[in-house]
């Protein structure tokens, strides 16, 4: 079990219990507290809320670049601790996608913010947005008008899952994630390098912000016949071709269990396997 | 998907929280310790079973009256969050359960109870549960009635008919049941469930 099946599954799958993705619509004040401001009226639109301290990678990365890598190590173990004790994001399979999207929550395709970094643009149409806000908070998301510049576009369930099958085609993974909420808010379509959680963990072994899927896949020899289709998906370095026997081969150690190779194989030669049932990886998370 | 980009213009007078106007209007006539005070006259001295009884037709009659009003005060002051929910609702087709009615059920119990938010269970596409852990209207059934006739928690009758009213008023078929009692453990719990699910 992953550490957020272990704090909020109650048993079973974190992200299919509906609970997870439960919230309120309003809040009173407590006395004494001051409204939030409407961060697009106030002359700090765009500015971090006062208190909020940096993650740390920065001076990591820095360490990193100037060859001090006790320093690089230290900062990201930390960073790892500190993210222990939190839920993060979770990379979920299509078709688990699919049930969670059956919950009925809203969802409200809104534009990437982490290929807004690494373009230093932002997407310019609705059309490109593989983002995915979850739950009672997107009928406020005007309160947060930088994040969601453009807007958002509220979808149906149908619509939902088109898109997600849409950018699933596309070779983007599926995550879901409750990072800095109490309620799984997310469902992230993205792919390597552009993905902030993937590239941390990849890139800086920040492997507690995002954890790999409940399964790992396998490629069955009998049915697969080496065409390839399914090469190009991994974004983990999991998926290889084997050139001795002509087939697709998958290191299981590295796979995270996106489903992606399963999705694109024409002959159904890839299929998952429980993660807790596989004794070598049943706690690499 | 609309390949167009609307740029959002945000105005400066748009509120996502709830009015305090509204908040006040509805604690003013349903405060649960003015109800129970009105009530407690008509149960004293009575047999626990003949008070309960007495109670349960109190609460339900409250539990009408107090969502009724909630629902007439929630619509005429409205808010941003609401706005775009029923747009939302009205794009998609879906969404107007639970997320309409859970917003009136919200607001009636921030208004009256001791909370600053109400604790969610579920609300998904036939389910809308939520949970009461600290309540004044038993705090006050214990204080004017006794621990007895609070035990029974006729209560209920209010939190169930006010659920019940929510949803229904808003065209949607439900049951509407008590999973959890204050009385015998933490918090108490009510659910609706969508009655073709």
């Amino acid at each position: 079990m992953c550490r957020m099946c272990d704090s909020l599954g109650g048993g079973d799958t974190w992200y299919l219990n509906p609970k997870n993705y439960s919230n309120r619509m309003y809040k009173l004040r407590e006395p004494g507290k001051r409204p939030t401001e409407a961060l697009g009226n106030s002359p700090n639109a765009g500015a971090a809320p006062q208190g909020q301290t940096r993650s740390g990678l920065p001076e990591a990365i820095e360490a990193k670049a100037n060859g001090d890598l006790d320093t690089f190590n230290k900062i990201i173990g930390d960073m790892n601790q500190r993210a222990l004790m939190r839920p993060g994001g979770q990379v979920v399979p299509l078709h688990e996608v699919m049930e969670v999207l059956d919950m009925g929550m809203p969802v409200a395709a809104m534009m990437c913010i982490c290929r807004k970094n690494t373009r230093a643009c932002e997407e310019c149409s609705v059309s490109e947005y593989s983002c995915m806000g979850l739950g009672t908070g997107m009928f406020k998301w005007e309160r947060w008008p930088e994040r969601y510049k453009g807007g958002v576009e509220f979808l149906s369930t149908k619509q939902a899952k088109e898109w997600v099958e849409y950018w699933d085609k596309k070779g983007m993974m599926h995550m879901l994630m409750q990072e800095g909420g109490d309620f799984i808010g997310g469902l992230c379509n993205c792919d390597y390098p552009d993905c902030g959680p993937i590239r941390h963990r990849i890139d800086y072994g920040l492997y507690a912000q995002l954890v790999k899927s409940e399964y790992v896949c396998f490629v069955d020899w009998e049915k697969c016949n080496g065409c390839g289709d399914c090469l190009g998906r991994c974004h983990y370095n999991a998926l290889k071709f084997e050139a001795t026997m002509e087939k697709a081969h998958i290191d299981q150690f590295n796979c995270f269990g996106c489903g992606l190779c399963e999705t694109a194989c024409p002959r159904d030669a890839i299929s998952y396997f429980d993660r807790k049932k596989i004794p070598g990886l049943a706690n690499v998370w | 998907m609309t390949p167009t980009r609307a740029r959002v213009a945000f105005p400066k007078d748009w509120t996502f929280d709830l009015a305090e106007d509204l908040i006040d209007g509805i604690r003013d006539e349903f405060d649960p310790d003015d109800a129970v005070g009105e009530l407690a006259p008509r149960v004293a001295g009575k047999p626990v079973d003949e008070a309960e009884e007495a109670a349960l037709q109190f609460f339900t009659d409250y539990g009408r009256r107090w969502m009724d009003r909630t629902l007439e005060l929630g619509e005429k002051y409205t808010d941003r969050a609401y706005e775009t929910l029923k747009k939302a609702a009205e794009r998609t087709g879906e969404l107007a359960f639970p997320f309409i009615p859970e917003r009136f059920i919200e607001i009636a119990y921030l208004a009256t109870q001791p909370i600053y938010s109400l604790p969610i269970a579920e609300n998904t596409v036939n389910t809308f549960s939520y949970k009461m852990v600290f309540c004044d209207t038993i705090t006050a059934l214990r204080e004017q009635c006794g621990d007895e006739l609070a035990d029974r928690l006729p209560c209920r009758a209010g939190c169930l008919t006010a659920a019940g009213r929510a949803f229904t008023s808003k065209g949607f078929d439900v049951v509407v049941s008590q999973d959890s009692r204050l009385s015998d453990g933490e918090f108490c719990q009510f659910t609706v469930r969508r009655k073709h699910a």
